[in-house]
């Protein structure tokens, strides 16, 4: 394989100052980008350290190592001299596309590095390219040896080179072998910086208290409730208790948070306005309904319907922001995944138009919830009326309140089977005569709601419906996004129907699936890692795609009255091609925790359009004695890589449902567990 | 007041009811000790007092006169237990992974072979991103080497 430089939209940037050799890349392979454009860039400077600026964000998915290992192969650089950032307009990320759509590119720049320094040596000893090799950030020819660091200047001066020869996959040595994540020794030690930690000269510390969800616009109710307080409007700059209105918002400045947290809660706001229609508990009556109303199928052997409520990201930061008014300039740290997203929210909360530099920071967990970037705003429409440089933090309560939630979905399934049908399927023929489903949600996002529901499954007849109703409770994107209900409904639907014809889950399955698909590939092999029907636990298997990755998965239970243990998960993943064994292992074992998480513990109610959990005790995260011996097992197979950070999440409720039927015969159909078992 | 944090006395001028995480956090610029829910559920804002594990959010700071207090920072970056982390590769966004280092450390100072039971009873920190099964297979590893010292 050959790179073709400027067909393949790879611009090098070469470095303004000659300290540094600095190349860009664009996001986008095969765009053609100006400079200015460029969202990423590496540059290496006089004592070989290495910057590697990515425009993806680092939230714990690893993608910093992967694409450092990448760098490091192509361009022979010393590991140890490499560091990553991401870029201040990095693009949106999320969706598992992070390694997938942008390998090809961090591989060419350190390709380019390589070569031009190689060239750079060779005109210093007066030699051919050919003769001098690269190793470690070390260039050598015959017993002479130089670092990249010193020929930085010189390579500079010199053209790219118009056709790269990129390494084989057999000559890279970091990728596909475990490798620590980059920056484990900064995070366990405490020196990696967040948000929070950028403390500014003379800094005041905010926070924040959000109005209720509301159906009218939201910054009436703010209003109302000010006016109470001390006469305060908009427009007022600062009150003399540190008060400050934002859009939807109040917030209260001190300086330390605990002081700021302290008087805002002693003000015990209360919001006056008739609000009992924003209830969790009448939307799901009113999806119900939706669901109950349309056709029943004629002969339907399975009717079942399914829930799932507003679920939360609970990521261990909690939102937070730095702003200062630095040189002119408003300089925003935040943690992001859409630096577009931070600027127009950043715009969006000035009065006076001015110029805004954005830092974006090491994320403390996100999973889908800083695609949006209402902390941005707030915290640059605070700093703005109280002329200070301030730090928001949002409370635990206020993070699980006004999250954007993954929105409350509820499904009816329907599938009938005819007689003739059924004993042909049992004697041999692949497929079973219909299946229909009918799907209700809240979300305004319906689209992404449905996503993934289509069935793998061979039935003659199936058809998707999906209904919605408007709530004003704000929803958003959440790991594995439509993939998550759909493999509940899905996985749990193919037991029941399994149950109801009195066959093996598994063999069910095989029969329903093409043996050629992946899906019927993997769930042999979980089957056979897992030792289904071996176990001395019960046992629940899943299979799902998402995002272009298939898991399928195997959960051991027991119940012993209402006490559930959850004994194992062992899980096979379609990888594609492995980059780093260590990192991908990493992301299967947190998906499976977040997907336990999610299968265990309710979702939020909201009453009187207020969410009534508050912190980690009424809306809990599974712990580490909770949780469970996990197996990891990959196939590989395929050119590429393929995204990893949510694939997992969907098939771990459906699994471990089942592996509760198998227990005890009792169908949860409903997510959250809290009410029937102790755990 | 006079604080006694990683061997050094520090003085600082709070109220006397404010926890211990933002005398660390907004005064003294100790930032290495995080804050994840304010109510001691989470336990990101783990620090020592007298050795033992303690979450700084839920305690003024009043109390803690005299004592011994080690945060993140009182570490040295390489104690076993730090080492057996990266080695594991245990952090993802790593924000929690301040306060479980600063618990495994006071479960290993009290309790130098832990067993699975123990470590399951000790180590309640959070962690969103799942790096449970991690963290107990570096517990274990210093475990199992402190066991044949
Ligand atoms: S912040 Fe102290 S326990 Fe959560
Ligand atoms: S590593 Fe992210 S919360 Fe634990």
């Amino acid at each position: 394989m050959i790179f073709n430089i400027s067909r393949r939209g790879f611009i090098a940037g070469l470095g303004i100052a000659s300290s540094s050799l600095t190349l860009g890349f664009s996001a986008h392979a095969k765009q053609i980008k100006t400079l200015i454009d460029l969202n990423g860039y590496v540059s290496i400077d006089v004592d070989n350290n290495v910057l590697l600026t990515l425009p993806k964000a680092e939230m714990g998915q690893g993608v910093n190592t992967t694409f450092a290992m990448f760098l490091a192969d192509e361009g022979d650089l010393d590991w140890s001299k490499i560091s990553v950032q991401s870029s201040n307009d990095l693009s949106l990320t999320g969706g598992s596309g992070s390694i997938s759509g942008n390998w090809r590119s961090i591989r060419r720049a350190g390709a380019i590095l390589r070569v031009q320094l190689i060239q750079a040596a060779a005109e210093f000893w007066q030699v051919s390219a050919d003769e001098i090799t690269a190793k470690n950030s070390i260039l050598s020819y015959q017993d002479k040896s130089i670092t990249y660091g010193q020929l930085v200047s010189k390579a500079t001066l010199l053209k790219l080179p118009k056709r790269l020869k990129p390494k084989k996959w057999d000559e890279l040595n970091l990728v596909g072998k475990p490798t620590i994540t980059i920056d484990a020794q900064q995070k366990i030690s405490g020196e990696l910086k967040y948000t929070g930690d950028i403390q500014l000269d003379g800094m005041l510390y905010a926070a924040i208290y959000h109005a209720p969800f509301s159906l009218e616009e939201r910054i009436k109710t703010t209003y109302k409730q000010l006016d109470q307080i001390e006469g305060l409007s908009y427009n007022n700059q600062i009150s003399q208790k540190g008060l400050v209105i934002i859009n939807g918002a109040i917030a209260l400045l001190a300086e330390d948070y605990w002081q700021a947290q302290k008087r805002l809660d002693a003000l015990e706001l209360h919001f006056t306005d008739d609000l009992t229609v924003i209830d969790t508990h009448k939307y799901a009556k009113q999806l119900n309904t939706i669901l109950k109303d349309q056709s029943t199928l004629e002969n339907v052997s399975i009717d079942q319907y399914f829930e799932i409520g507003n679920l939360t990201h609970s990521s261990m930061e909690t939102s937070t922001c730095t702003v200062g008014f630095i040189d002119e300039k408003w300089h925003v740290w935040a943690p992001t995944q859409n630096a577009n997203d931070a600027m127009r929210f950043a715009q969006a909360g000035l009065i006076v138009d001015k110029p805004i530099q954005l830092h974006t920071m090491p994320l403390g967990g996100a999973f889908g919830r800083r695609l949006v970037n209402d902390h941005v705003g707030q915290a640059i429409s605070i700093a703005e009326k109280s002329l200070k440089p301030i730090q928001l933090i949002w409370s635990r309560e206020q993070e699980i309140k006004h999250d954007h939630y993954r929105a409350m979905i509820h499904a009816r399934i329907q599938v009938s089977v005819d007689e003739t049908a059924l004993s042909a399927f049992k004697n041999g023929t692949t497929k079973l005569n219909k299946a229909i489903t009918w799907l209700g949600s809240v979300a305004s996002q319906d689209s992404q709601l449905i996503m993934g529901l289509n069935p793998i499954y061979r039935f003659e007849d199936q058809s998707i419906r999906s209904g919605s109703i408007n709530t004003p409770i704000l929803n958003g994107y959440w790991r594995s996004v439509g993939d998550f209900p759909s493999a509940f409904f899905n996985e749990s639907t193919m037991d029941i129907l399994a149950d109801k014809i009195g066959m093996d889950p598994l063999e069910m399955r095989l029969a329903l699936l093409l043996p050629s698909s992946k899906e019927a590939k993997l769930l042999t092999l979980v089957a056979q890692k897992a030792n289904w029907g071996k176990s001395k636990y019960a046992q629940g298997i899943a299979v799902k795609k998402t995002f272009g990755t298939e898991v399928a998965m195997v959960v051991d239970v027991s119940v012993d009255n209402n006490k559930l243990t959850i004994h194992k998960v062992v899980a096979v993943v379609n990888i594609g091609l492995i980059m780093n064994p260590s990192g991908a292992k990493a992301q299967v074992e947190g998906s499976i925790v977040f997907g336990l998480t999610a299968a265990l513990y309710k979702g939020v109610d909201v009453e009187n359009g207020v969410t009534t959990n508050s912190n980690f005790h009424d809306q809990k995260l599974l712990t580490l004695k909770q949780c469970p011996e996990i197996e990891v097992y990959f196939v590989e197979g395929g050119r590429s890589p393929k995204g990893l950070g949510e694939a997992p999440v969907p098939p771990v409720a459906p699994a471990l449902m089942n592996a509760i039927f198998a227990a005890t015969g009792k169908r949860i159909t409903s997510l959250g567990l809290e009410d029937e078992f102790i755990f | 007041m006079q604080l006694k944090i990683n061997g050094q006395s520090m003085d600082v001028s709070v109220d006397q009811d404010t926890p211990l995480l933002w005398v660390l956090r907004d005064h003294l610029k100790l930032t290495g000790t995080k804050f994840g829910c304010g109510k001691g559920l989470c336990g990101a804002c783990t620090v020592l007092v007298n050795d033992k594990p303690l979450r700084s959010c839920s305690v003024p700071v009043s109390v803690l006169k005299g004592m011994n207090i080690t945060t993140i920072e009182g570490l040295s970056g390489s104690t076993a237990i730090q080492q057996a982390f990266v080695k594991h590769d245990v952090p993802q966004c790593g924000f929690c992974q301040s306060g479980q280092i600063m618990a495994a450390t006071a479960l290993l100072a009290t309790n130098a072979n832990p067993s699975e039971n123990d470590i399951k009873n000790t180590m309640t920190n959070l962690c969103r991103c799942g790096t449970y099964p991690r963290i107990k297979a570096a517990i274990q590893d210093v475990a199992k080497k402190e066991l044949i010292l």
